[in-house]
């Protein structure tokens, strides 16, 4: 057994509405972490909670849009206050966003993405800190 | 439109004038001027309420139009999140054949073409209304470096050109700039330097620390440009000519993007270039570093 064996994989939570690039980030994830892709929704921040994932892919993308309130949410919970959370946008050159940025993201990655780049960005927001 | 209390006001200030008038067959002694500057003063006041009237009417339509930018951005970008993000995901990882491959990278070139005209669009119609600026914000030099590699290596592999980087060896770690704004600036130049550079040919980035400022540079061996239009190059829609026809397309908006982005970090871009041996563009972002290259 190789040491990259014996390390457990890192598990992902991917939310995003758009059904298409849920399975883009499926398909092209899992081979090397265990991911669950699920659209936003009430019982996203209790998954957060049971799950307990390494790394949390959320999409923002309109202003207001649940994915703020999700992300708000979870931060307000002392548990996931340090849960990595990597958001996925349309928006990046528009002055709302950072200030929306700083309500609990780590870092982001703007749309579209091609795989290689998803793959760093998360390679780099799993390092410990 | 004059509201009808206002009309109301008109009247009632004109009325003693207008009754004594009747009553007199006369105008009284100086009524005439009194309701000349009362007419002008009314004319005035009405101009003032129109010109309000107009500015906010335009607020309302400009809102309306950045809702619909976003709106357009994201229902644009979203889709092509999917597009591009399966074909490279299939280019990555699978076996196929050399026709699959250069058919799927050509699709892959297409769309990265695509949303930098997109992203082009949008951006210089937003700093030309002052709606963005760039930030300054902490970021990974060598990531924001292979991210560049990465989104214009296919498109040299495609075209049979040469991609190369050269990068100083005292390049800090981490800079403070607007990572979205210089990673289209440098892809906007190396795509440039593509277009006008024949098949066998090089394109370099060079980045290098000069002052207090980090300098980038994208170097070609291509057609080069004619003295007679450097002047104008970094201007709005400006297109040199020369070239094949394949070469001219394009919206002439690329360069006049760099431009204003790089000056908006406070920095000057440049251009030198030989026709027949190549371009060379290079622009300056001052106040960047944070620490030092790790060893």
């Amino acid at each position: 057994m190789t040491q990259a064996d014996k390390e457990p994989r890192r598990s992902l939570l991917a939310v995003d509405d758009d059904g298409a690039i849920r399975v883009l980030l499926r398909e092209s994830l899992q081979g090397q972490y265990d991911i669950l892709c699920v659209p936003n929704g009430p019982e996203v921040p209790g998954l957060v909670a049971s799950r307990k994932p390494d790394l949390v892919l959320l999409d923002i993308s309109v202003p207001g849009s649940e994915g703020y309130g999700l992300c708000a949410g979870v931060r307000k919970q002392a548990a996931l206050q340090r849960l990595p959370i990597l958001f996925m946008t349309v928006r990046h050159n528009d002055p709302g966003f950072f200030e929306d940025l700083g309500a609990g993201g780590n870092s982001y990655i703007r749309k579209p993405f091609e795989i290689s780049r998803m793959k760093r960005r998360i390679e780099s927001a799993l390092k410990p800190l | 439109m004059v509201s009808f209390r206002d009309r109301l006001v008109y009247l009632l200030a004109a009325s003693p004038f207008v009754f004594r008038f009747f009553e007199t067959g006369r105008w009284p002694a100086g009524a005439r001027s009194l309701v000349v500057h009362a007419a002008l003063g009314g004319l005035i006041f009405l101009v003032i309420r129109l010109m309000r009237q107009a500015r906010a009417r335009a607020g309302v339509i400009d809102g309306f139009r950045k809702t619909m930018n976003e709106a357009i951005v994201h229902d644009l970008k979203n889709p092509m999140t999917s597009v591009m993000g399966c074909l490279s995901c299939v280019l990555n990882d699978s076996v196929l054949t050399a026709q699959q491959r250069k058919l799927l990278q050509l699709a892959l070139h297409s769309c990265r073409a695509q949303m930098v005209l997109l992203e082009t669009l949008v951006d210089t119609s937003r700093m030309e209304q002052g709606e963005m600026t760039a930030r300054r914000d902490r970021l990974l030099v060598r990531e924001l470096l292979d991210d560049i590699l990465d989104d214009t290596r296919g498109a040299a592999e495609h075209l049979g050109i040469s991609l190369q980087e050269s990068i100083s060896p005292d390049l800090p770690a981490e800079m403070m700039a607007d990572e979205g704004l210089l990673h289209r600036v440098l892809c906007n130049l190396i795509q440039n330097a593509l277009k006008y550079t024949h098949s066998g040919g090089s394109v370099s980035l060079e980045v290098g620390v000069e002052g207090g400022s980090l300098r980038f540079a994208v170097k070609d061996t291509g057609i080069g440009i004619p003295a007679k239009y450097l002047e104008k190059l970094f201007g709005k829609y400006y297109r040199v000519e020369g070239g094949d026809q394949s070469m001219r397309r394009g919206s002439g908006l690329g360069l006049y993007f760099c431009r204003l982005a790089v000056e908006a970090h406070g920095g000057r871009i440049q251009v030198v270039s030989e026709e027949g041996k190549g371009t060379k563009i290079s622009f300056d972002i001052p106040g960047v570093f944070i620490k030092e290259k790790e060893s």
